[in-house]
């Protein structure tokens, strides 16, 4: 069997469905291999594109996602969306040409050094060797990738070993002496946690997207009820409660009024799957129990009175198991008279559309969100229910969110219909837009909520959508916004709308 | 102050540079650091020696477990630390330089390991600090060239960091 059949063999007995390439020098084999199996394979405009789409597959699934491409600056193209995977713990496998093994190391066409600058935004990466090794080193990279705190893992693979014919010995099974993660948390600290919280006068919770990482949701969830305990989330835990549980009170990454307050005034605080590399203020003189999975995030940014080393999942089922129900109503009554509602006003603001969106989408809807500016708006005003909410914490980099939300909607099999809809601003589509072609060739039904901010743009935004196959919208008015924001909700297929933002206090 | 940190590793192509690339990354620095292979041929161990406080030797040490190939780290406490470094030494040395330094060196009990009739060369094994005074005392006669191997080093007593993971 040649490698590249023996690769596609390993990828489909990780039930690998679909993944995201790009066509290049020193990838052909696998490419070809990929085209002729039962894995769906889409073939995306950029590298990085590639890369951003299967972290988004990633991402929603919570399991390894494949992006393929070629050697040298093919390959450096894509390590911007290894990096953002790897700052957002994504089970993302990078798979990589390389040159020839025989003239490896002697700068010819299309070489570079792959595992070396790949080295810090990867949890591991391998350069294969020996052609033999290909099904032990495709089964260690899924469970590296997926296991513990998740990561990309990336596997650079010579074009003759490609090409080389071998009797592959598939592993049943992985075995790195070196590696086995945490799952469950110590018993007699898991006993100290419940002491504290069962203590507590004004319990609270920050969920980070370490509680996604793992599947916990449910398990978050269940643990604030049993407690009565209230909870906020960071940026990258946003819409692990739904926006009406009553205990849940906002994201305070930015921070608000009202999660600033219920960070100062807790007693007891505890952080579940976050990092917390943005100090929420008034964290001190408190008692601080934090539960990461990751050894080394306890003690790195914040220091914890208690720390817990350990799956979420598993942790905080631990944790319910191991408390008594109890009822803090008066600490929650004291937060809830601090909740307001937000005013959307009349400009046509982020506020005012986030707010009207919130109210005509699919209950389940994703939502893919650019960084910076326009996250902070969204995890503000959205109202998520059933659905996720999808960003780039740690990697502001613009131009991630169309092909991320390509990666989530072929995440989501024939049976599972869910609307996909990617926010971001003009700027960050401009740097991504050739992704737009995917949409109607490889029927992936996205919807682009397009943030304008009043710049000149160089692109006619309306007739690439036409010549992209995609319905076009236009919202340039605050009467306009509810008719447009219904019909973008009702269409069945890929539509973009453009939103003329005007600023808060603004001119009109 | 300095910690000596000892690690068990893959001996596999690449773990070094993961390793050095690590400490380079997150401002960790390096005072020192000596590699070689264990009675297990698969295992090499790594003594690493920083200058840092307590709170970046904790994330030193984490750091470096959450590298895939990275077996066993252990940061051994002073009182218990048996450390050597060997030093080779290139010496100008005439015949008139010759006595004294022969007495320096059987003093601080380094061996010689070859002389000619311009130059003596000398090996000294011991504690990094002897070292230092050794380099202090034969300076004045003119040092050609000093390789050094880093510090090596175990834990006193019966306690030992090894690494017998099923494989």
């Amino acid at each position: 069997m040649l490698v590249s059949e023996a690769i596609i063999k390993c990828l489909e007995a990780e039930k690998t469905s679909v993944v995201f390439g790009v066509e290049g020098y020193n990838i052909e084999p696998v490419c070809e291999a990929l085209k002729n199996s039962s894995i769906r394979y889409v073939p995306m405009n950029s590298e990085e594109s590639a890369g951003h789409a299967a972290g988004g597959c990633a991402q929603m699934t919570g399991k390894p996602c494949v992006s393929v491409c070629g050697s040298g600056a093919s390959a450096l193209k894509m390590l911007a969306a290894v990096a953002a995977a790897y700052t957002d713990c994504v089970p993302l496998i990078a798979i990589t040409g390389q040159v020839s093994s025989d003239v490896l190391g002697r700068d010819v066409s299309d070489e570079a050094d792959i595992i070396g600058s790949v080295e810090p935004f990867v949890k591991h990466s391998y350069l294969v060797r020996n052609a033999q090794d290909i099904p032990r080193i495709i089964k260690e990279a899924f469970y590296i990738a997926s296991s513990g705190r998740h990561g990309p893992v990336l596997i650079d693979i010579p074009v003759d070993i490609q090409r080389q014919d071998i009797e592959p010995e598939f592993p049943e099974s992985v075995m790195i002496r070196g590696y086995n993660p945490i799952q469950k948390g110590n018993t007699s600290q898991v006993k100290r946690f419940a002491q504290a919280l069962q203590k507590a006068e004004r319990p609270l919770m920050i969920v980070g997207g370490g509680v996604f990482s793992s599947n916990a949701c449910d398990e978050a969830r269940a643990l604030s009820k049993k407690l009565d305990m209230p909870a906020v989330s960071t940026a990258g835990g946003f819409s692990v409660f739904p926006y009406d549980d009553k205990r849940f009170f906002g994201c305070c990454e930015p921070s608000s009024t009202l999660t600033d307050m219920a960070i100062a005034n807790c007693d007891v605080l505890i952080i579940v799957g976050a990092r917390l590399w943005s100090l929420p203020v008034g964290i001190e003189n408190k008692t601080i129990l934090h539960i990461d999975i990751d050894p080394a995030e306890i003690g790195k940014n914040i220091s914890a009175d208690l720390p817990l080393v350990g799956d979420c999942k598993y942790v905080l089922s631990q944790l319910s198991d191991a408390v008594k129900q109890c009822k803090h109503a008066s600490w929650r009554k004291y937060l809830d008279s601090h909740r307001t509602q937000p005013s959307i006003g009349e400009k046509l603001t982020e506020e005012y559309i986030f707010s009207l969106l919130s109210d005509v989408i699919s209950e389940n809807a994703a939502i893919v969100c650019e960084s910076a500016g326009i996250k902070s708006h969204a995890v503000k005003s959205l109202k998520i229910k059933q659905g996720r909410f999808i960003s780039r914490i740690g990697m502001n980099g613009s131009g991630f969110a169309l092909p991320t939300a390509i990666g989530v909607k072929a995440s989501c099999g024939e049976n599972e219909d869910r609307e996909v809809i990617c926010i971001c601003s003009l700027r960050s589509l401009c740097c991504s837009f050739s992704d737009m072609t995917i949409l109607a060739s490889e029927n992936i039904p996205v919807k682009l909520l397009i943030l304008k901010y009043g710049e000149a743009s160089s692109v006619d935004i309306k007739k690439l959508s036409q010549a992209c196959g995609i319905e076009y919208l236009k919202i340039s008015k605050t009467e306009q916004a509810q008719e447009a924001l219904t019909k973008f909700a009702q269409s069945g297929g890929s539509v973009l709308l453009e939103v003329d933002i005007k600023k808060q206090g603004g001119k009109e | 102050m300095k910690h000596t940190i000892s690690v068990l590793v893959e001996n596999h192509a690449g773990v070094l540079s993961r390793i050095s690339g690590l400490f380079t990354r997150r401002g960790f620095n390096i005072d020192s650091l000596a590699v070689g292979v264990t009675d297990d041929p698969d295992i090499s161990r790594i003594t690493i020696i920083v200058t840092c406080d307590e709170h970046m030797t904790e994330q030193v040490e984490k750091q470096l477990n959450k590298l895939i190939e990275v077996l066993k780290v252990k940061t051994i406490p002073d009182e218990e630390l048996i450390a050597r470094e060997l030093m080779i030494v290139k010496l100008s040395a005439d015949a008139a330089a010759r006595r004294d330094i022969l007495t320096v060196a059987e003093v601080m009990e380094a061996k010689i390991l070859d002389i000619t009739p311009t130059t003596l060369t000398l090996q000294l094994a011991d504690v990094p600090q002897q070292l230092e005074r050794f380099v202090q005392l034969v300076e004045p006669y003119g040092i050609l060239e000093i390789a050094r191997t880093g510090t090596i080093a175990l834990q006193k007593g019966s306690d030992t960091l090894s690494f017998r993971g099923k494989v």
